[in-house]
Order: C-alpha cells, then sequence, then structure tokens
C-alpha cells in the first residue's frame, strides 16, 4: 500500500499545482491563499490531478513510451506544476482557515472514519467483482505486465482486450502506474482510488451546495449525504468506474454553479475519460445546462465568464476521444462520423445564431470563444461515436413499460429509492426560485435531460434488458446521485436566500 | 513432445498430486462451481441412506407470515435452498445465502412464505440446527445490522433490508416524510429549505450506523466467507501457476465463472497467446488444472 500512496501524493502535488493554476472565483473557507483551503478546493485538486496524470500518461504511452519511464516522468510534472504555481501566487499558509463549526469537524471526524473502515475492507477483501476485474483492473495488469497489451487495433491483445474497449483507459492508466509506483501489481491497490473518489464526493458537493448560498450546516449535510448513501460506500471498494463518473459530474455542476467555466469542462472531460456511459447520459445535460445558464446570466451580468473556457476544458476529453473515434471503431467508420459532426456543429451554431451568439463572436474579446466554437465539435463527435456504437451493439427495441419500470426501481428499493425521494421533493419546493435563477435554469434544464436521456436509453434500447435484471441500472443510477442531490440543494439554497432577502426588505 | 499426463501442479498444492488427486480435485471443483438445484420432492422423499437425510427440518406446523428464520451455520457465502409445504401439501423454495454462526434471515415478503407450512426445512444441509420463529424485539433489532454475505452481486445491488417485517426503505422514506411533513405543518412550506435537509441527514445518518456496523462485520467475518476463501485459494494457486510460467507464453482452458475470469486476470502479466502458439497449456485436461507443455508446439 506504500506504492498507493506515493502515487496519491504525487497526483495530490500535481492536482494542487494545477488547481492552483487555474483561474478560480471562488476560494474554500475564505482563504484566498492559503495551504489549507476549503474541501472542495482539496477534492477538485485531486481529481484535476487524477485527469492530467492520465492523460498524460495515455499520450505517453500512445506516443511509444514504456510504463516504468511514464512513472518516472509523472513525479517530475507534479514538482514543475507545484512550483510553477507557488512562484505565480506565493503561498500564505492559512492552516484551517477562520473558523470552523462543530458540525464541520464532525463532518471530518466522519469521514475520517470511513475512509479507516473502508482501508481496512480493501486489505481484507478479496477482488470478486466483474468488471473490476476484466475491465479495469485485468487491462491494468496487461499494461503493468507489458506483454498482453497494444495500441494496434488489428493485434489480439489491442488494449488488453478483456472488457469493452469503448471503456477510457483512465483508470487503467492510474493503476497500471500505481503498480509501478508500488513495485508490483496489487489487488486492494486496483481499488485505491475509488475509495479516494468517495472522499472526493462529500469535497466537491460541500462547494457545490454552497454556490447557492444559504447557512455553512446546510452545506455540511449536503456534503455528509453524498458519502452516507449506502450503495456509495459499496462502490468505494468496488474498483468501478461508476463512482468516478458521480464525482466528475457532480464536479462539473458544482463549478457550473460556482460560475467556474474552465474547471466545469475540465471535470466533464474527466468524467468522459473514466466511463463511456456519461457521454450519453450526463454530457449533453451539462452542456446544455452550462449554456443555459450562461444566456439567462450574461444579460444582467456582463462580466459573466463565457462559454470559451467551458469549452476548452471540456476538449481536453479530445485525445482519448479522437483515439476512440479513430482508432477503436476504425477508420472504416470516421468519415460517417464527422459528417454527423458536421451537423451536429451546424445545429449548434443555428442555436447560437438565435440568441445572437453569432455577432458577437465577431464582436467580442473571443479567440477563446472561436477556439471554443471548434472544441464543440469534440463531445458532438464523441456522444455521435458512443451514441451510435453503443445502439450498434444493443440494439434498437422499443419498450413502452421503461419509464414505469425506471421509476419502480429508483423508488422501490434499499438501493436508493431515499436519494431521489429528496431530489423530487427539494426540486419541486425549490422550483419557482430556481426558474428565477439562472443557474437555476441550469439544473432544471440538466434535471429534464438526463430524465429524458435514462429513460430514452432504456425505452429504446436493449438496454432494458439491465433495467429487467435491477443490476447493470442502479450502477447508472449510482452516477446521477451528486447530481440529483447537488440540484435538490442548490433549490434549497435558493429557497433560504429568498427567505432571507424577505426578512430583510423594509415592509 | 509427447502429451504429458500429469499436471505440474494442482489446485491443492505445489507438488503434483498423487494419481487419485486430480480426480478428487475435479468432483471437489466441480461440487463447488456448479450449482444442482434442489427439487423438494426429492428431499421430501427422505433420506438417501440408510440414517442420512438430505435436509434439515426447521419447522413445523409455523405461521410464516410472522416468523423469521434462525440458523447457526459454519461458514457464508454458500447458497441454500429454503423449502416449506403448504397444508394442501404444495411445496416452495427460496434461496438465501449463508452467514457464519447464529444468524437470522427474515424471509417475511418473500413470496409465497405465507399460511402456515406444514414443514420447513434446509435442503442439502442434514445437522443444522436452526428454527422457524416470530422474532422477539432483540431480534427485530438485531435484524438490521447483521452481516450481509460479501458477494460479486454487492456492486449492483444493496442487499434488503428490513425491520419489524417492512423493507429496511420504507421506513427511512416515512421517516423522511414524517418529520418534513411535521416542520412544514408547525411552520409553513418555508420551513421545507431546512426540514429536508435535516430529515435527509437524520435518515441517511441512522442508515449510515447500520450500513457501517454491517459492513464491518462483513469484513470481520471476510474468512469464514465459502465463496471469498475459494477465490482466495484459487487466487494465490493460478498466482503459483503464473510463476511457474515465467516468461514463457501460455494458452488459457476455458473455466467456469468467475475461476476462469480469476485465472486470466493472474496471467495477464504473463505472454498468452493461442493455443498453436503457447509453450505451456494451462489447462483442466486429466481431471486437475496445471500448466503442461503445448504438445502441438513443436509441430
Amino acid at each position: 500500500m506504500n506504492g498507493a500512496l506515493i502515487h496519491i501524493l504525487i497526483i495530490m502535488v500535481m492536482g494542487w499545482g494545477i488547481r492552483r493554476l487555474l483561474p478560480s472565483r471562488t476560494e474554500g473557507f475564505d482563504t484566498p491563499q492559503g495551504i489549507f483551503r476549503g474541501p472542495d478546493f482539496w477534492a477538485e485538486a485531486f481529481m484535476a490531478g487524477f485527469f492530467a496524470e492520465t492523460t498524460l500518461g495515455f499520450l505517453l504511452l500512445l506516443a511509444g513510451m514504456g510504463l516504468s519511464l511514464c512513472a518516472v516522468v509523472m513525479p517530475v510534472v507534479a514538482a514543475c506544476a507545484a512550483c510553477a504555481s507557488i512562484l505565480v501566487k506565493p503561498v500564505r499558509p492559512s492552516w484551517l482557515g477562520t473558523d470552523i463549526k462543530w458540525y464541520e469537524l464532525l463532518l471530518w471526524l466522519v469521514l475520517a472514519f470511513k475512509f479507516t473502515a473502508g482501508l481496512y475492507g480493501l486489505l481484507e477483501t478479496p477482488l470478486i467483482f466483474d468488471d473490476a476485474i476484466t475491465a479495469w483492473a485485468g487491462r491494468a495488469r496487461a499494461l503493468f505486465g507489458g506483454v498482453n497489451w497494444s495500441f494496434n487495433p488489428g493485434d489480439e491483445h489491442f488494449l488488453g482486450r478483456p472488457g469493452p474497449m469503448d471503456y477510457p483507459l483512465a483508470k487503467v492508466v492510474f493503476y497500471a502506474l500505481g503498480g509501478v509506483y508500488n513495485g508490483g501489481f496489487d489487488d486492494a491497490l486496483v481499488r485505491f482510488d475509488t475509495l479516494v473518489f468517495h472522499l472526493c464526493l462529500a469535497g466537491v458537493m460541500w462547494g457545490g451546495a454552497g454556490a447557492a448560498g444559504g447557512p455553512r450546516w446546510v452545506r455540511t449535510a449536503a456534503a455528509f449525504a453524498v458519502t452516507a448513501i449506502p450503495f456509495n460506500f459499496t462502490h468505494a471498494l468496488s474498483g468501478y468506474g461508476d463512482i468516478l463518473v458521480q464525482a466528475y459530474a457532480l464536479a462539473s455542476l458544482a463549478a457550473i454553479l460556482k460560475r467556474e467555466p474552465f474547471l466545469a469542462g475540465l471535470f466533464a472531460a474527466g468524467m468522459v475519460f473514466s466511463k463511456n456511459d456519461p457521454l450519453v447520459l450526463i454530457l449533453p445535460g451539462l452542456v446544455l445546462c452550462f449554456f443555459t445558464a450562461w444566456f439567462s446570466e450574461r444579460g444582467d451580468r456582463p462580466d459573466t465568464p463565457g462559454p470559451g473556457g467551458f469549452l476548452f476544458g471540456l476538449s481536453l476529453a479530445a485525445p482519448w476521444l479522437l483515439f476512440l473515434a479513430l482508432v477503436v471503431y476504425g477508420r472504416t467508420h470516421a468519415l460517417w462520423y464527422f459528417s454527423a459532426l458536421g451537423g451536429c456543429a451546424a445545429v449548434l451554431i443555428l442555436a447560437f445564431s438565435l440568441r445572437n451568439f453569432a455577432v458577437r463572436l465577431w464582436e467580442h474579446r473571443n479567440v477563446r470563444l472561436a477556439a471554443g466554437l471548434l472544441a464543440v465539435s469534440v463531445p458532438a463527435l464523441a456522444v455521435t461515436v458512443v451514441a451510435l456504437s453503443q445502439l450498434h451493439r444493443i440494439g434498437l427495441t422499443f419498450h413502452p413499460d421503461a419509464p414505469l419500470r425506471l421509476a419502480k426501481v429508483m423508488l422501490g428499493g434499499q438501493t436508493h429509492s431515499i436519494v431521489w425521494l429528496f431530489s423530487a421533493a427539494a426540486l419541486a419546493t425549490g422550483f419557482r426560485p430556481m426558474l428565477r435563477d439562472p443557474m437555476g435554469r441550469g439544473v432544471l434544464v440538466l434535471a429534464g435531460c438526463t430524465t429524458l436521456s435514462l429513460c430514452g436509453l432504456f425505452a429504446f434500447t436493449g438496454a432494458y434488458a439491465w433495467l429487467v435484471s435491477e443490476t447493470t441500472v442502479n450502477r447508472l443510477l449510482l452516477q446521477f446521485y451528486g447530481l440529483g442531490l447537488l440540484g435538490g440543494f442548490y433549490g434549497l439554497g435558493l429557497l433560504h436566500e429568498q427567505d432571507a432577502g424577505n426578512a430583510q426588505s423594509p415592509a | 513432445m509427447a502429451e504429458s499426463s500429469t499436471p505440474l501442479c494442482s489446485i491443492r498444492g505445489e507438488r503434483p498430486a498423487p494419481q487419485a488427486g486430480p480426480a478428487l480435485v475435479a468432483v471437489l471443483l466441480l461440487a463447488v462451481l456448479l450449482w444442482v438445484p434442489w427439487t423438494p420432492a426429492a428431499s421430501a422423499a427422505g433420506p438417501a441412506g440408510p440414517g442420512q437425510p438430505q435436509f434439515s427440518v426447521l419447522g413445523k406446523n409455523v405461521p410464516l407470515d410472522t416468523a423469521i428464520l434462525s440458523m447457526d451455520l459454519p461458514e457464508s457465502g454458500t447458497r441454500l435452498r429454503i423449502g416449506w409445504m403448504s397444508p394442501n401439501g404444495d411445496w416452495r423454495d427460496t434461496e438465501v445465502f449463508s452467514v457464519k454462526g447464529s444468524h437470522l434471515y427474515d424471509l417475511r415478503g418473500r413470496p409465497g412464505w405465507t399460511g402456515t407450512a406444514r414443514l420447513v426445512v434446509l435442503a442439502d444441509r442434514p445437522g443444522v440446527r436452526g428454527e422457524v420463529r416470530p422474532p422477539g424485539v432483540l431480534d427485530e433489532l438485531r435484524l438490521p445490522f447483521q452481516s450481509v454475505p460479501y458477494l460479486p452481486r454487492l456492486v449492483n445491488l444493496e442487499p434488503e433490508v428490513r425491520f419489524l417485517g417492512l423493507p429496511w426503505h420504507l421506513w427511512m422514506a416515512g421517516v423522511f416524510l414524517l418529520l418534513t411533513a411535521t416542520a412544514v405543518a408547525l411552520r409553513g412550506l418555508k420551513a421545507a429549505s431546512w426540514a429536508l435537509p435535516l430529515a435527509l441527514v437524520a435518515v441517511l445518518g441512522l442508515n449510515d450506523v447500520r450500513g457501517m456496523a454491517s459492513y464491518l462485520s462483513m469484513v470481520g467475518g471476510i474468512r469464514s466467507n465459502a465463496f471469498v476463501t475459494d477465490i482466495q485459494r484459487f487466487g494465490a494457486f493460478a498466482d503459483g501457476l503464473a510463476a511457474k510460467a515465467g516468461n514463457r507464453s501460455v494458452s488459457i482452458s476455458h473455466l467456469p465463472w468467475p475461476y476462469g475470469v480469476h485465472l486470466k486476470y493472474r496471467f495477464m502479466e504473463t505472454p498468452v497467446t493461442s493455443k498453436n502458439k503457447a509453450d505451456l497449456l494451462v489447462t483442466t485436461r486429466n481431471g486437475g488444472i496445471g500448466i503442461v507443455p503445448n504438445p502441438g508446439r513443436s509441430k
């Protein structure tokens, strides 16, 4: 496990440097440049570091560099990022921040206990979960061993073969590098990331739930709630990719709510590099959420950060997505995909034009925006590619009873009924203030879009079988926990602010 | 090269197995891997041999609607089948996973677990101590906090837990709605902005205490989980096979899930190739699992 800790440390240093270098409008615990910022800062730092390390590792491996050399490069990059951030923004330690409430301290204690219990579980339990063995750890072991791995799609060992080929390589690269730092491949090691991501859920939720305002205990409650969902803790020890998707999707929405577009795009890219499902199920909703919020807000606040940062962050998923389109699915279909991409881009440009966007594009500062418009082609391409390939794989069929079955799975079992009950109640309660708030409108669009995509997936494709067997559907729903809870807490936060405003306004 | 008739190692150890070993190993392996469906009629027919019943009787003439099952078993994680006979002689059955030691199994709400049963039995496991009885207060309090078996299905579905005969999630939803409704009734609709988070934290906090207790109990008993210990033993065995292969290329034959998956996983750091190119074969031939030189390699 020492290797795992060293690996986490490298990622934290890298992420700390990157996170400090990124443009940021909000800081945790009101300590703008301290070492110990809010938990959201540390969670974001880890997740940014994880994405940076695995993407860089993927590119270096693709370029032909050996895994051992990659493992040497990573600490160097981490040190460079940290030094650069210190040079750009001098560190002024402020330790634990201004003040800590008792309930925040309690949350830290609970998280520490869970992390310790999780470590105990990792060391005691064997790896028995199917996808973890085949798709993630198995392929990582092949990459680590270096004998059953190839980037050539014609090779029998292409990407280590076991598991679907469109599963991204973030976890695979992470585990393989972890094996190098550890001096050997280890079954406990290959589930360590999900345990850390479980903690990250609390951090990013803490930041996101505070975006609407409201009392501090509410954001603490939100952070606790997301880690207390029983299925989340199970997945914290599973080695699956679903909890990574949940964490990145949550971080992306939290960044949108905090008006940090680059971070939102970066975490959306991290989500795309974590598993294949969210490209179709979550990413379209997040993109629409961002643009809804931006279009709604820019009229009132001209200084609203533009979409260039968001799209630029999102475009960092390009290496994997291009690899997916051109190598995994093959050049024979690429032209078709690019034609579809052209169609998607045309629709997007038309949509922008309707809001006078095209005029502003040329009037304004936005070289970034122009680059962003190009970058929008990346998610469009990706969604098209994955949607088509998935449809080809699971088939098109119509199941009219799917929405009702889905509702039964969501509300009728031990696995996650309380999450959806709370989210529905909170969204209903906060619906009116959300309609008046730009970010609130974005959240409502996201809720509608993801609901439609889930219903569509089960109603119109062979994925219906997953719904009937009540297996994979639960893991898919787990990817939405963070979004559901944060959406609900955001609505309640707006309600708090509205009540506080009413109380202060003169009679 | 002539085909070797003896595997280089077997699942039971590092040394070559004796002549009778491979057959025994195969039988043991198959016994673990294969589930032979139990038929009530067969069990009810009585003993398989003189004085050797195939089942354990857990209760006679018991009302099932409010009854739970208590059993004392030596291991966790094995599939058990509980059968019961209705007054008109029809047999019903259901499945549970064993948990080591004295454990309560709540079958309330399962299809057919209703009315009065003339006979309740545990199939294929003679000599197990257990009874079907109405739960006491302590039993009801103990039920939600008990250990659950560590099984692959955990990653897809949380095990259902019951309290006072009702599913635990209904209690959670009920308490959540009750707390929220009370706050709204006393303080108006605006109270929902603080009542909803408080109710959520209260319900999830309580559930978290239950879940962590159950989880720690599960991890604590992991070595008594038959499925897990079998996987661990098989994993260690497969590691030994992979070490024997060294840098030579191997071809892996198929084993049933999950052993086939684990075998491939252990060999991912060894050159794995098709049978006609491999130096060695990991094979289940000759009644055992082992690693043998590839007889077709020299052709």
